[in-house]
């Protein structure tokens, strides 16, 4: 059986990475709708150009060669082993405290606007 | 004698004495309060009211904590159970916390008085406190100038004798900078050394709370405090806290300082530059030995610093969705309308740029770019650390390349990210490092230096930046603010 891999990542690593990356031009209508974010037009004016800006003046990080083989790994540096701890149960928050900041409740829920689509 | 001008240790020596009770100190820094908030806004709550009774009951306490009636003012991004807490954010305007921070405990176990809660840059992005959603805050040396941020609140109170110390939180320099530019100590702990819990997420693998403070001295009483295990953040070290202020005493050993390139203070404002020079000169008249080096990752230290953070941030601010945390836009039909209407409104300009800047970078297709690239750089830069403090014991820098800016000075936001360029580094790689005022320019601004040191340093840190510290004398130049 053909070994299944990923198409994404064959897509990205073929090309050399320069090549992958050419693209830096924001789609902003895009990214808006991923962060859930909706910007005037007014906003958009003055962000596109200046998210351009910085991700021209991020494009430097480009120029540093990275020995990828030495699989520098993702997670940050911990200079210290991370802890492990006891599963034991305690004491939760209390659920009147933390529903008081919910702009919207009756008893224990939150209400939310309906979900579920009539047919 | 004026109680609020005092340092953290003089009032709890006066306080030990039974000199002053606690409600005096407290009293005090109200009545300084109410004379010097309406021109400096460090404020967005203020607890008058809840820091008596708290006095009171200190002053009735027969076993007293360590930092006993000692007013603190909080950055507003550490939660207080009850107390509104809001990140200077149109979002959170309105939300009461369930819990309290972990430093909050501690704090409140120590039998500190928490007397307000400190205006920043809205979700700690930025560097000047203007970006606050509320109002800007004013540097006490100047009225006419930023105190720096994000955590400018926390350093003007402090500046303007409004609190005796405060906490700030520092992701990328947001304690360092507004110590740096209100003639303060601000220390940034190790990574992993001050439990984050209840601190409001920005970017959780730089974040860490740190003290501002009048003095070296204080510095060190405050992170006693608050540093140390707790099983609810964890990314914390269980390695035991020193007892720092004893520890800061200490007779330092023969050091070697290493001192950056020339090159790497180009744009850096003459008088920093001077400020630097002479801190120099004072650690070579201390028989430190100086070693000039070139850093040559630095400089993607802060593009690194613009893709990780936001990145970190566009993840953890999706959490507000108008369901649980105060504000909801209030005509939303559907549950999308809703996300997208809360967060348009409840976001201010510089939180979107950076959530949309942070959802750019991790989209698919530019990931590997952008995200990836910067978590490479940022091994690294943490490489490069590693290998300076194998030959040095620390690494000097101004901690900002010009003293504090006038207000509506940099309104292109790169020209803003600069105001970092020295301290960025050092949180990449977790590093500890503190800012110390070592003099004033000619317009009577205080101007700093940041003294970076190896993991889990900071008794060292201290005891160099005490040395250092008696070589300035600004405490008593500030009386007059």
């Amino acid at each position: 059986m053909k070994k299944r891999r990923s198409a994404q990542i064959d897509f990205l690593s073929d090309i050399p990475y320069n090549a992958r990356t050419v693209k830096s031009k924001i789609d902003i209508p895009y990214i808006c709708s991923l962060a859930r974010l909706r910007l005037t037009e007014e906003e958009k004016s003055r962000l596109s150009p200046q998210l351009a800006r910085i991700i021209r003046w991020v494009n430097t990080l480009k120029e540093l060669e990275i020995d990828e083989s030495g699989g520098e790994a993702l997670s940050p540096h911990a200079p210290f082993p991370l802890p492990f701890r006891m599963d034991e149960l305690l004491p939760s928050l209390l659920p009147d405290e933390v529903l008081a900041s919910s702009p919207e409740k009756e008893g224990a829920f939150i209400i939310v606007p309906r979900v579920i689509e009539d047919k | 004698m004026r109680l609020s001008a005092l340092s953290v240790t003089r009032l709890l020596t006066l306080m030990a004495r039974r000199e002053v009770k606690a409600e005096e100190v407290v009293l005090s820094f109200l009545k300084r309060i109410e004379e010097k908030e309406k021109k400096i806004s460090a404020y967005i709550t203020l607890l008058a009211g809840e820091a008596i009774k708290k006095a009171r009951a200190v002053d009735r306490k027969k076993h007293k904590g360590s930092l006993a009636g000692i007013p603190i003012a909080l950055k507003d991004n550490i939660l207080t159970r009850g107390i509104r807490t809001t990140c200077a954010s149109r979002i959170l305007e309105n939300y009461i916390p369930p819990y309290s921070a972990a430093v909050v405990e501690k704090l409140e176990r120590a039998d500190a008085v928490i007397i307000g809660k400190t205006n920043m840059d809205e979700f700690a992005m930025g560097s000047s406190t203007e970006n606050s959603a509320f109002f800007v805050t004013r540097n006490p040396w100047d009225l006419t100038r930023v105190p720096g941020g994000s955590s400018g609140g926390s350093a003007a109170a402090v500046a303007a004798d409004e609190a005796a110390a405060s906490l700030g939180s520092d992701t990328g320099g947001s304690v360092r900078q507004p110590a740096a530019f209100c003639g303060l100590v601000g220390l940034k702990p190790t990574y992993g050394r001050v439990s984050r819990y209840g601190l409001v997420a920005f970017a959780s693998s730089l974040d860490q709370i740190g003290p501002i403070t009048k003095t070296v001295e204080d510095c060190a009483l405050l992170t006693r405090v608050i540093a140390g295990n707790d099983r609810r953040d964890s990314t914390i070290s269980s390695q035991p806290v020193p007892d720092f202020p004893p520890e800061m005493t200490k007779a330092l050993k023969k050091i070697k300082v290493a001192y950056l390139k020339d090159e790497m203070l180009e744009n850096v404002d003459p008088e920093v530059k001077e400020a630097y020079f002479r801190t120099l000169r004072w650690l070579e008249d201390m028989g430190a030995e100086l070693e000039e080096r070139g850093f040559p990752l630095w400089k993607y230290a802060l593009a690194c610093y613009y893709v990780i953070a936001p990145s970190e941030a566009s993840s953890n601010l999706a959490r507000y969705d108008g369901v649980r945390y105060g504000f909801r836009h209030p005509r939303c039909p559907t549950l999308q309308e809703m996300y997208f209407k809360t967060r348009t409104e409840g976001f201010g300009p510089e939180v979107k740029r950076r959530v949309l800047l942070g959802t750019f970078a991790l989209s698919s297709g530019y990931c590997d770019a952008y995200y990836v690239k910067a978590a490479q750089t940022r091994r690294l830069i943490a490489r490069e650390f590693e290998e300076t403090f194998r030959e040095v014991d620390f690494i000097l820098t101004p901690t900002t390349p010009e003293p504090a800016f006038p207000i509506g000075a940099k309104e292109d936001p790169i020209s803003m990210y600069l105001s970092d360029v020295f301290t960025v580094a050092a949180s990449l790689a977790g590093v500890p490092a503190i800012s110390l005022p070592v003099g004033l320019s000619r317009r009577r601004l205080p101007l700093g230096v940041q003294l970076i040191g190896g993991f889990f340093g900071e008794s060292s840190l201290l005891r160099l930046a005490f040395l250092l510290e008696k070589k300035v004398k600004l405490i008593h130049i500030r009386e007059n603010l």
